[in-house]
């Protein structure tokens, strides 16, 4: 599905990525891990296009990133950030609806099969009850799953996500996480997420890649590249297993 | 909420913002009448209404009985005029909405870009050579080009990269502004004692319009209005933010070059007919947006009517209250500057 090589980046002579190549297939969820600085929101800012990468070739669905044009790649992708800034008070229902602009020619108002799709995002994500309300009058989490259910109602084949539910409690986490999972397995949706909680990159995710100082420590199966060991030594702490999957953090550095 | 219920919603939001339109509409051909009965001259609702029926369908018969100096204030002096108003205040109003857009900014207006201000240094040369060389140099052309050639200026300063952000936008209007402002003093001081000439054309005023006016004006800034309407969908987007745009397929600076080209259109157009009217393009956005909501596809046409019925009540208001015309320009500012602070306020509180 997504194919990286040997991709290099950098601001003004800093290298921020060096030489990172992998390979992410269909129907996988995959998790980016890594200390703050270490690039991986530039990584999936050059896999969606947002950048372009200084050497090194980018490929979706076996086509160059560049050869997309910017409103075809919006029928394959869709980017939910982890921040966003709304400053006019859009109906909840205008910016899931938005997510259907891909699918429009101009002037055209939502079909019923365009309602169908935004009104089962809206349920999938539990903010059908926010319809009517004002975007701009939602809490930080209550915003991130009317976000999510944008991008869902975008019906994206590769669904990247940055931080995205970093303001949701933890039930909706889950819940989101699990709906994500669901997807990938059953209908062979692709996801790449930045995730900062460990255990949950390990309960969900099916690959991981490893970021450190734009480096690519590790790639591959979840279960094998979230190893204690490897992941004390990238965040300088002391990890422990717990449970099968699970990690414990030690808080004595 | 059962099934269904989105498509009730979606029907109820297109229901209110017809009903809005249907009421503006009308507001304004009701206006539009009795604002030709409004001045010195007496003229009855029913007089008007058969002399623009007369004119339009080409039958002289229906206006037979008003004479012909009567016929002459409500066809050449106030129609026009009245006409004029609606197309500024409705123009403003719909740059305004599209600045606040594409800027990111809901403080934003033409005025912010910085091209009004080039309108106005413009008509300044033109009206201070006029003074100084009896030279018939058309003052609107100069105007619309101060407001062209501010916004290219300003554009190619926010250029990074082959690329324009919203925040650039701002900063370089805001110097672009402040220089030519200056420039407008220099010229006021050279032109001495016959400063009056340009000081009036500055404050804005639509007195003395006339079917030139409005023959190039309506066209000019319906068809700008047009272009916005018809992006208005990728503007609610771009109103997100570029990252945003992007991954929903909208090139956000290509949207950004072709909607400010129109919007300068817009405030060139209005500023080379009315000068500077202050605050339409500011006030009337947020009182629709309280009452409609943010999508620009409703917010755009809306604002268009309001805009123009505002500016029409004003201008009325203006020139017919006291025994000196108003002049529209420093009535807007007057009543529509303290109106945006208490809005302004309002806004901060709910928010807060």
């Amino acid at each position: 599905m997504i194919k990286v090589k040997n991709i290099q980046f950098g601001y003004a002579a800093k290298p921020v990525l060096k030489d990172i190549t992998l390979s992410i297939n269909q129907g996988s969820f995959c998790g980016i891990v890594g200390p703050n600085g270490s690039g991986k929101t530039t990584l999936l800012n050059l896999i969606t296009g947002q950048l372009q990468a200084a050497s090194g070739n980018i490929s979706i669905k076996g086509r160059d990133i560049g050869s997309y044009k910017i409103e075809e790649l919006a029928r394959h992708i869709a980017v939910m950030p982890q921040n966003m800034d709304i400053k006019f008070p859009y109906t909840c229902l205008e910016i899931v609806g938005m997510g259907r602009t891909p699918y429009k020619t101009r002037l055209q108002g939502l079909t019923d099969q365009d309602v169908a799709i935004i009104e089962n995002a809206m349920r999938l994500t539990d903010t059908l009850d926010f319809a009517g309300r004002l975007v701009t009058e939602l809490s930080g989490g209550e915003r991130q799953r009317v976000l999510f259910a944008k991008a869902l109602a975008q019906q994206p084949e590769v669904l990247f996500l940055d931080e995205a539910f970093s303001n949701m409690d933890i039930y909706y986490s889950i819940k989101c996480l699990n709906l994500l999972k669901e997807l990938c397995v059953q209908q062979g949706l692709t996801v790449v997420s930045i995730i900062h909680d460990l255990n949950l990159v390990s309960t969900f995710c099916s690959e991981a890649v490893v970021l450190k100082a734009g480096q690519l420590v590790k790639y591959g199966q979840a279960s094998a590249v979230l190893d204690p060991e490897l992941i004390g030594e990238v965040f300088h702490i002391k990890v422990v297993r717990a449970g099968e999957t699970g990690l414990a953090v030690l808080s004595n550095l | 909420m059962s099934n269904g219920s989105l498509t009730a919603l979606l029907q109820r939001k297109q229901a209110k913002v017809r009903l809005a339109g249907f009421v503006l509409l009308a507001a304004m051909v009701l206006f539009t009448l009795a604002a030709i009965g409004f001045g010195r001259a007496d003229i009855s609702m029913a007089d008007a209404a058969a002399v623009i029926y007369g004119q339009l369908t080409g039958s002289p018969e229906a206006y037979a009985h008003i004479n012909a100096a009567k016929m002459a204030i409500i066809w050449d002096i106030r129609l026009p005029r009245i006409l004029a108003a609606i197309a500024v205040g409705g123009g403003l109003a719909v740059a305004g909405v599209v600045f606040q857009a594409l800027l990111m900014n809901p403080l934003a207006d033409s005025y912010t870009m910085g091209v009004s201000t080039g309108a106005a240094f413009g008509a300044s040369v033109a009206i201070y050579l006029n003074i100084f060389t009896q030279g018939g140099l058309p003052v609107t052309l100069f105007a619309f080009g101060g407001a062209v050639a501010t916004l290219l200026i300003v554009m190619s300063m926010a250029r990074v990269g082959g690329y324009v952000s919203s925040a650039n936008l701002v900063i370089a209007g805001i110097i672009v502004s402040s220089i030519l402002s200056a420039a407008i003093s220099m010229v006021k001081s050279l032109a001495g004692e016959q400063v009056s000439a340009i000081v009036s054309w500055l404050i804005g005023s639509l007195a003395a319009k006339s079917w030139e006016h409005v023959l190039y004006g309506w066209p000019l800034i319906l068809a700008a209005c047009f272009l916005c309407y018809y992006y208005a969908e990728d503007l609610n987007i771009v109103s997100l933010g570029d990252k945003e745009a992007r991954s929903l397929g909208i090139n956000a600076s290509r949207l950004r070059t072709v909607l400010l080209a129109a919007g300068a259109l817009i405030t060139a157009v209005c500023v080379a007919i009315g000068g500077i009217i202050g605050f339409v393009g500011l006030i009337v956005p947020h009182m629709v947006r309280m009452l409609t909501g943010s999508d620009n596809k409703a917010l755009i046409p809306l604002c268009g009517l309001t805009g123009g019925i505002l500016l029409l009540t004003a201008d009325t208001f203006g020139r017919s209250v006291g025994n000196i015309e108003i002049p529209v320009g420093v009535l807007t500012t007057l009543l529509g500057g303290p109106f945006f602070v208490y809005i302004f306020r309002m806004r901060n509180k709910t928010l807060g």
